[in-house]
């Protein structure tokens, strides 16, 4: 049976995703995952930001961009927490982001060890994913199920990383899920659209006010505006 | 003024500030516990925004436009003239549309405008020129800070081939200023504008609205040009209008950072929210002193243009 780093394979599996940098700051809490970043460094590019809440609002800008999840990290108590105005922003514009953070060691937890703070609680008003990784062997599998939380629900997936764990090594069989994703538009029922139709005929002064929802959708805004002679309003 | 109002793919938070309370509303979006928030709703529609307009106009004949219609593209019009009337203004402190004009005139037809939040998300909003392949960005809800150069640093990396500008006052401008650094590391060539005036502008209005004296709202003026050298980038440091345009032309041509330092006024801004220009509303001092302290003496408000 193969045999791979357990962080090389978390790589692997963003890489899977299309994601092809991140951001972050090195700590001895977050090593694990720097030794894979040095090993991988050809397959994925690593930001180093002076500031995490650089490389949180930088992966948040990455997603509001181009629509794909960006990726950020911590290390462990310090790190982890000058994330969170990023993490927010996520959340509240509604893009997919993934926040790893650094641990001290599945051993050294909850024996308040150096620099260790309880992290899960922290994040749990901000995320649609919350988790601490309790083996090595899980964490490909948690990392690829906190990137398709994210998209589902267009919010910050956060998986809370114990450093040993990174620097196990675990059995090369998990294959993540990226090929199986897809989208979808909402389409409402004709005769919902139907009863918006008298209002309109109705209507003297008419307005419409459109959103981030509509991103995308000039050209049919173009259009609608001009069929009905209809002031437009962008709310950002 | 509005008689109905379609609401479609937006959680506007003002809103309920703004929105006509008589209007009849309808809103359309995906997520329905949006339904609601911001205005009573007559009709809410749970399904893409962009999908239902393109069917409504599928199933409709076209509405011949109207007076309506034509006195809100003439009052478009006059704003747009009366905010482009400042693109030479060559008063001191700078105003910020001869910034404007100069980012408008280098910005190329796919660039990326990353802005911080304050009065230059105000400033963005009215004077950035946008071709619809241009791209825009800002920390909208939560309204961070800082949000303007990291941003950039997103921009820049995911789009390597894309100009990228990063519009920042001087609040947000120094929360984050550390990480200039990183653009020099990585060798991003992003443009980066700040809007130098000393003051918390965004905080400073709204304590003219709600406290006695403003307090906690100056600011030390820091040279930002120098701090953008000390970090291995270009800076310019604008305190005239002759100097803005070589310095964005630099900056238009540079494969490395550059910083714009503008040193601006810290007038507020036009507040369209609460305009004192209606004669049936204000006394005409009040009217005359609100377009003394705007300078808008050529925009007739829109219910004037509907008569």
């Amino acid at each position: 049976m193969a045999k791979i780093n357990a962080c090389v394979k978390m790589l692997e599996v963003l890489k899977d995703w299309q994601v092809d940098h991140l951001y972050g700051l090195p700590g001895g809490s977050i090593n694990s995952t720097m030794e894979a970043l040095f090993e991988e460094q050809d397959a994925i590019k690593y930001i180093q930001v002076r500031h995490e809440e650089t490389g949180a609002l930088a992966a948040v800008a990455d997603a509001k961009l181009t629509g794909k999840i960006g990726v950020c990290f911590g290390s462990a108590g310090p790190g982890a927490t000058h994330l969170i105005n990023g993490l927010y922003d996520a959340k509240m514009d509604h893009v997919p982001v993934l926040a790893i953070l650094g641990q001290v060691s599945s051993k050294a937890m909850n024996t308040n060890a150096f620099q260790e703070m309880n992290e899960n609680p922290l994040y749990a008003d901000v995320s649609v994913f919350n988790r601490t990784i309790m083996s090595p062997e899980s964490l490909p599998h948690i990392v690829d199920e906190a990137i398709k939380t994210a998209y589902q629900e267009q919010g910050v997936a956060v998986i809370t990383l114990p450093v040993d764990f990174g620097f196990a090594e675990i059995s090369d069989t998990f294959v993540s899920t990226a090929h199986n994703y897809s989208e979808n538009t909402l389409k409402a029922p004709d005769s919902e659209i139907d009863k918006i139709i008298p209002f309109l005929q109705k209507a003297k002064h008419p307005v419409l006010y459109f959103g981030q929802g509509c991103k995308n959708g000039a050209t049919v805004i173009q259009k609608f505006s001009e069929h009905f002679s209809m002031r437009l309003l962008l709310l950002f | 003024m509005a008689d109905l109002i379609l609401f479609v793919g937006s959680n506007f938070p003002f809103g309920q500030f703004v929105f006509n309370k008589e209007a009849a509303f309808i809103q359309v979006d995906t997520d329905l516990t949006k339904f609601g928030r911001r205005h009573h709703v007559d009709l809410a529609i749970l399904g893409d925004g962009i999908d239902v307009l393109k069917r409504l106009v599928d199933k409709t004949a076209p509405r011949t436009a109207d007076k309506w219609l034509l006195a809100n593209k003439e009052n478009i019009k006059n704003w747009h003239s009366w905010r482009q009337s400042f693109y030479e203004d060559q008063s001191l402190p700078l105003r910020e549309e001869p910034v404007f004009k100069e980012i408008n005139r280098i910005a190329t037809e796919d660039a990326i405008f990353v802005t911080d939040v304050g009065n230059v998300t105000i400033h963005s909003v009215r004077h950035l020129e946008m071709t619809g392949k241009q791209a825009f960005t800002t920390s909208g809800w939560f309204a961070t800070m800082g949000y303007g150069l990291p941003g950039s640093l997103g921009a820049a990396l995911s789009f390597p081939h894309r100009q990228v500008f990063s519009l920042s006052g001087d609040g947000g401008f120094a929360m984050v200023m550390q990480d200039l650094i990183t653009q020099v590391k990585y060798q991003l060539p992003v443009i980066n504008v700040v809007f130098s005036n000393q003051s918390l502008g965004f905080i400073q209005a709204e304590q003219e609205d709600t406290n006695k004296e403003n307090f906690g709202v100056d600011l030390l003026d820091i040279d930002f040009a120098k701090v953008a050298e000390a970090m291995g980038a270009k800076g310019f440091s604008i305190r005239s209008y002759e100097e803005l345009a070589p310095a964005f032309e630099a900056a238009k041509n540079a494969n490395l950072p550059v910083l714009i330092d503008v040193k601006t006024h810290s007038s507020r801004p036009l507040p369209v929210e609460d305009l004192q220009l209606d004669e049936d509303l204000f006394s005409s001092d009040t009217i005359n002193n609100f377009k003394e302290r705007y300078q808008v003496f050529t925009m007739p408000i829109l219910k004037d243009l509907l008569k």
